[in-house]
């Protein structure tokens, strides 16, 4: 294999397991973000990796830019739902977000 | 060697953004390790992805999180975490790295994809071509993000008003009701 391609795959796997090391270990909501966000920073790699490994740049671009548009969109929404309930609860310990336990 | 460099940069600043005990270091890391994509990015041949990794990614997320890290900041908002778990991924990684050194050689190729033949359409073509239908996706997740934004961040609905011993319930909004007792 493309040194270069394995690079990419050992620092996407990196990225990935950064990011849900992340939100299993966290108990800030804003944190949480951050993890979804490093994740996502890792499969953007791994897509435009694999757009090079086969030739295809173009479809890889598409892909990418199709999946940064809808990073954006979550974040943008997850962070208002964020600040939305700091504003109920006063905290972002997803440990107080407890109204609907039975 | 450059390219080496700049992975090396993004896993850092990355786990910097994990680990950093101040959310605001972490937001900034995240930039960071979001310009070093974009290099990345431009060194593979990518420039589309690239611009969009540098605007976007590096540009509003920040702007997004660096806001909303100052609209939560009150006492409570950087909540004592358990440091000693944060603390514990560097040696995870190290185990992961080692992982991979050994047996990624065995993964790795399954993991490749075959390509058909290779195709140089340009991401311009290949956007508003054959994956025209992405776009829709895209203007129809943008129009929904709106909707949600506005819906947390509206006007807040008015009180019901109070109503006093005399009047009547007609049914009709209160200024309705002035307007006709005013006639």
């Amino acid at each position: 294999m493309n040194p270069v391609m394995a690079a990419n795959l050992f620092c996407t796997a990196f990225l990935v397991f950064i990011g849900v090391y992340c939100m299993l270990v966290s108990r800030n909501l804003l944190r949480l973000l951050i993890g979804v966000e490093i994740v996502s920073k890792g499969v953007l790699l791994a897509l435009i990796t694999a757009g090079q490994a086969v030739g295809r740049m173009g479809a890889a671009q598409a892909f990418a830019i199709t999946a940064v548009a809808v990073e954006v969109v979550v974040v943008a929404v997850a962070l208002g739902l964020v600040v939305r309930a700091y504003g109920a609860h006063g905290s972002l310990d997803v440990w107080k977000l407890n109204n609907l336990r039975g | 060697m450059t390219h080496l460099l700049l992975l090396i940069i993004l896993a850092l600043f990355s786990m910097v953004a994990v680990m950093a005990k101040d959310l605001l270091r972490s937001a900034v890391a995240l930039g960071v390790a979001s310009v070093a994509l974009t290099l990345v990015f431009y060194e593979m041949s990518a420039p589309w992805a690239a611009l969009f990794e540098l605007s976007v990614c590096a540009g509003l997320i920040t702007v997004l999180f660096v806001s909303a890290i100052n609209l939560v900041r009150g006492s409570e908002a950087f909540l004592l975490e358990e440091r000693h778990r944060f603390w514990a991924l560097p040696c995870f990684l190290v185990a992961l790295g080692a992982g991979l050194w050994l047996f990624g050689d065995h993964v790795a190729p399954s993991l490749m994809p075959a390509g058909d033949a290779a195709d140089s359409t340009p991401v311009g073509s290949m956007l508003w071509g054959p994956r025209r239908f992405d776009l829709v996706g895209q203007i129809c997740m943008f129009l929904s993000g709106v909707l949600a934004i506005a819906a947390f961040f509206g006007p807040a609905k008015r009180p019901p008003l109070e109503k006093g011993p005399g009047s009547v319930s007609t049914g009709c909004t209160p200024a309705t009701f002035d307007y006709q007792e005013g006639k």
